[in-house]
């Protein structure tokens, strides 16, 4: 037994003892073999007084490095080991394990013991040690540094393993990877290659730039270099001074295990950096998802009132029927309508759209998050809005009908009132002074010519009272279709209706009181000249025939089709037809007059006035002129009329035909949208293209539409209500046209939405592809959404074992309610991608989150505002610190926070 | 989802101390708009055996929880030695694939094999 030494498990060859005993022990004397993980520490030979004094200070200055977090140090290496407690206290800082309770008694067994007690750990930790616990109790330097390399070498270096090598060639990739970037520095080994510094000076640089600026460094000040290392690492990084400066620099070789130790502090101070910074990543990952996702809530909330909001109050305005019963109010109505229509709902639909793309986008990203799903506060549904919406759409539809239907009311009412009053005008000229005159006794006076002249007069003023009839009944009928249409101010009419009638049936009466008085007189009555006679018999009916006519030629028309204006032609030309007659009735009854009077010249006679009648021949003839002079004009205003219903037709022609090729054309549209959803060719992005391409040409064949819209306007403002020549209306058109943008819309999103869960899962397009054929193959009916008997057979094709049992269906109901958490019915392509390539493993977020939290705060169970400032940035370090809840655990220090509740409430989880 | 399908199960648990964990990770509430449930149970606990990952809870020491707040059913639980809970066994149980998909190519012929639409013979179900 001359030697102690270790060596690790790996190693296959000779024992080392027997090695040892046979002198085998100096055959790898160079330390630059660092492919030698193991080396020996020989007991005989002389170590250099050097490196002894480097290896003494730097392995103090370790082992206080550690010391220091349990209160305690050492001052003499070999001394303050001796009696193996502070060995055991230093085992168990380092290895962060518990030894075996030491033994108390101060006497050289009990010094024994306790140093037998650390280094059967350190040979538990799979290293085999050739040390006697007398050589350390009895203070033997040489061994004691032997030992303590050991312990450096076995939990501060051989951990350092990269990539499966030995320690000592882990450590030295570390530093020259670390150290590859800077000039001036070429790491390799142990002790040259740190001589000048600036290897040190790099591995700081590396990782704290802020620490110092290496540009500024040279080759030439080795000492400043080495001390600047020196006094920063101890400093800024906690890493106490292990070596001198001087004695590194002045020694052609300095000792490698002193180095080795020192390099082995820089990486464990950085590692712990890293792990940090790779934590508050993770943590600000996590973050802003939430922060983000929260923006996207709010923008849906947002949103959502807006619409509502603009809904509520458009609804009252479509659903008010109230009239002002004028046809300037109704038309702007309709004006207004019109604007709200064209300029006032199209970007409320577009927002809709955008309402319904949000929230699928949102319920994407949650999905894929492992967040709770989005659920919008109360009345803000989809469903809500699309319900808000029909019932605007409903209120709007009833709206234009209305409107339209209480135009035609107006319109035939002014018509009637102008009417009515027209024909109470005539006859109440007629009747004016009538019943003066039925009253008069004049027949008391008169000669008894004149009284058989009053007779028939009479007589006459009874058959035109009974032509009048005719018109009396036509004004009470207008009246009461007047009260039918509920017009404005009926009262005046009624009025004026009611007076007339009194006035016709006491006409009546008096005529039948005078025809009796007049019939007692007649008997004294002679027979009058049967000229005049015959005049009056002629002259009343012609007059009143002539009051007809010339009333029926100045009567207007209300009509809305070229027919019903052909019709009045075709009256019109029968009536010309009857001039011939009148004409010839004219001349007979002028014939009379003529022969009355050439009699009355004749027999030297003034020409009494005619006692049978008051219509004077002249009276005739003045009719009879206006009469004439009114058919060409009354021919002019029919002509005009048939121009204007032509033009109409000419307005219906012009919207049919540009409907018939817009509507037509968005119905491709549809098809061919309706083609590229059922079937995806090529990949994801080429198809959003074609989408796009779509969206394009929509967005361009927008003029056609608004010129139709020109056409149909015009076609309103001519009142033109009916068109046979299309089956499209502009309702249909603009329903046809909205659907195109929105489904168009929504197709694009949920490529986009497909395209970010491509990207966000890491699947690839072939994977994707099969998703799609999967769903397309169960999507019988082409639309795009699968019903819960199609989803489950969906399901078993793609590998879930969902039985035809109870089991079965109360797994399936689980999946259900995972895929449709809104209850439709239905699964749509998203909601199926979305559960197919949802993480298999279902790594446990809290866990996650909570884990990196613990490595920021340096294991602790509790986290700092200031450690979350300093790790996170502004911002996220600021909203985390707004929610946590303060820590309230017994090991707590003030203002501290509980993170562990803050990462479960983020997913809506605690531990229990 | 039709909840006969999932019994309601009476489950009481018990401890020596509030320090003592129950051993169960609590999920949801209607603030989180989801339904309470049982994320996992850790072994050795009160709760070990007698609940299961995927319960949903529907009642607290008689209180109905389907519209209470994560917050104070975790109170209830907090500060109770005792509690009889009521949950729907399995409710939110995972279900996962187990055998792999079926191919659907898009060359594939539009026939359905009629035991997918057959769902009562899962075991003649064959890839094609």
């Amino acid at each position: 037994m001359s030697a102690y030494f270790y060596e690790s498990n790996e190693q296959n060859g000779m024992p080392s003892k027997q090695r040892a005993v046979n002198g085998g022990h100096s055959q790898r004397s160079s330390v630059d073999d660092y492919m030698m993980p193991e080396e020996e520490w020989e007991r005989e030979s002389v170590l250099d007084p050097a490196w002894e004094r480097q290896q003494k200070k730097t392995f103090t200055a370790w082992c206080n490095s550690h010391l220091r977090k349990v209160g305690t140090s050492i001052e003499n290496i070999e001394e303050d080991f001796q009696n193996g407690l502070k060995l055991m206290l230093l085992l168990e800082v380092i290895s962060n394990e518990q030894l075996p309770k030491p033994d108390r008694g101060r006497m050289r067994f009990h010094k024994i013991a306790n140093v037998n007690k650390a280094l059967d750990f350190i040979t538990s930790k799979g290293v085999k040690l050739m040390v006697g616990a007398e050589e350390i109790v009895d203070g033997n330097l040489k061994m004691t540094l032997g030992m303590i390399w050991t312990i450096i070498l076995r939990f501060a270096i051989q951990d350092i393993s990269v990539e499966e090598m030995s320690a000592k060639e882990g450590l030295l990739l570390w530093c020259q990877r670390k150290t590859s970037p800077y000039k001036n520095v070429n790491v390799q080994n142990f002790h040259t290659s740190f001589k000048d510094g600036l290897a040190f000076c790099a591995l700081i640089h590396r990782h704290r730039p802020d620490l110092l600026d290496y540009s500024k460094l040279t080759k030439d000040d080795p000492l400043s270099n080495l001390n600047l290392a020196f006094d920063i690492a101890e400093k800024h990084l906690d890493i106490p001074k292990m070596l001198d400066a001087e004695e590194i620099n002045n020694s052609i070789k300095s000792d490698e295990k002193v180095v080795m130790t020192y390099v082995s502090s820089y990486y464990h101070a950085f590692s712990t950096t890293q792990k940090a910074e790779q934590a508050a990543s993770r943590i600000c990952k996590v973050l802003t998802i939430n922060q983000e996702n929260e923006q996207m809530m709010e923008e849906y909330e947002r949103l959502a009132s807006d619409l509502l909001e603009w809904i509520k109050q458009k609804r009252p305005w479509l659903e008010n029927r109230a009239t002002d019963n004028t046809l300037d109010g109704t038309q702007a109505k309709l004006g207004e309508f019109r604007d709200y229509c064209r300029s006032q709902k199209p970007p409320k639909l577009s927002q809709k759209a955008k309402l319904e793309t949000d929230f699928n986008t949102l319920q994407t990203r949650l999905r894929l998050s492992n967040r709770p799903a989005f659920t919008p506060n109360e009345g803000k549904l989809l469903a809500d809005i699309v319900d808000a919406w029909k019932g605007l759409e409903l209120a709007e539809k009833g709206f234009e009908d209305w409107l339209l239907k209480e135009l035609r009311r107006l319109e035939r009412l002014d018509h009637l009132v102008k009417k009515f009053q027209h024909k109470c005008d005539i006859h109440e000229e007629w009747s004016n002074g009538k019943i003066d005159l039925l009253k008069s006794a004049d027949f008391k006076q008169c000669s008894l010519n004149d009284l058989r002249a009053l007779s028939r007069k009479h007589l006459a003023f009874e058959s035109d009272l009974a032509a009048h009839q005719d018109r009396v009944e036509q004004i009470a009928a207008i009246a009461q279709e007047l009260n039918v249409l509920g017009y404005e101010k009926i009262q005046a009419i009624n009025q004026r209706c009611q007076k007339l009638c009194n006035e016709w049936d006491e006409l009546g009466d008096l005529t039948q009181k005078r025809r009796s008085t007049l019939t007692e007189a007649e008997k004294i009555v002679e027979r009058i000249d049967s000229l005049f006679l015959e005049y009056a018999k002629k002259a009343a009916p012609y007059s009143n025939w002539l009051d007809g006519a010339r009333e029926d030629l100045i009567d207007m028309f209300f009509i809305h089709t070229l027919d019903e204006i052909c019709g009045l032609i075709e009256a019109h030309n029968q009536f010309k037809a009857t001039l011939g007659d009148a004409d010839a009735e004219y001349k007979t009854i002028m014939r009379l007059v003529d022969d009355a009077q050439q009699t009355s010249k004749d027999n030297n006679l003034d020409l009494p006035p005619n006692p049978y009648t008051n219509i004077q021949s002249e009276e005739i003839k003045s009719k009879w002129n206006e009469v004439q002079a009114l058919v060409p004009q009354r021919d002019q205003d029919l002509q005009t009329e048939y121009a204007k219903q032509q033009q109409n037709e000419r307005f219906r022609l012009q919207f049919a035909q540009k409907a018939n090729v817009v509507g037509p054309w968005i119905e491709r549209q549809h098809e061919l949208l309706q083609q590229l959803t059922v079937q995806v060719v090529g990949t994801l992005e080429q198809h959003q293209k074609k989408l796009e391409t779509m969206e394009t040409s929509a967005a361009q064949y927008r003029p056609h539409i608004d010129e139709l819209e020109k056409y149909n306007q015009q076609i309103q403002e001519c009142m033109i209500f009916e068109n046979r020549h299309t089956p499209y209306t502009m309702e249909v058109i603009r329903v046809a046209w909205e659907q195109l943008h929105t489904q168009l819309t929504r197709q694009i999103a949920e490529v986009k939405n497909q395209i970010y869960t491509l990207e966000k899962k890491g699947i690839s397009e072939e994977q994707m592809n099969e998703f799609r054929a999967a769903f397309a193959h169960f999507d019988k009916s082409r639309s795009r959404r699968l019903d819960p008997k199609e989803f489950r057979s969906c399901l078993i094709a793609c590998g879930y074992n969902i039985r035809e049992d109870r089991q079965g269906d109360a797994d399936f109901q689980r999946i259900m309610a995972n895929v449709d958490p809104t209850h439709t019915g239905f699964v749509t392509f998203e909601s199926f991608l979305d559960f197919m390539t949802r993480e298999c493993s279902e790594e446990d977020s809290v866990d996650q989150l909570t884990l990196a939290f613990k490595t920021l705060s340096a294991d602790k169970p509790y986290i700092t505002a200031e450690v979350l400032k300093r790790e996170l940035p502004p911002d996220q370090a600021h909203w985390c610190i707004q929610r946590m809840k303060p820590y309230t655990g017994a090991d707590g220090v003030p203002g501290s926070y509980d993170y562990k509740t803050f990462s479960s409430a983020l997913y809506g989880e605690s531990d229990l | 989802m039709d909840n006969s399908l999932f019994p309601t199960v009476p489950v009481f648990l018990d401890r020596s101390s509030l320090d003592q964990s129950w051993g169960f990770r609590l999920q949801g509430g209607i603030d989180y708009r989801l339904p309470l449930s049982i994320k996992k149970v850790s072994p050795n606990t009160p709760s070990h055996n007698k609940l299961y990952a995927g319960d949903g809870v529907t009642a607290i020491d008689g209180q109905d929880a389907s519209s209470m707040k994560h917050e104070d059913a975790e109170n209830l639980l907090r500060n109770a030695l005792q509690i009889q809970l009521a949950v729907r066994r399995g409710q939110f149980a995972a279900v996962r694939p187990s055998r792999p998909p079926v191919k659907f190519g898009a060359s594939s012929q539009p026939h359905v094999n009629s035991a997918l639409q057959n769902t009562t013979t899962p075991n003649n179900y064959r890839r094609f």
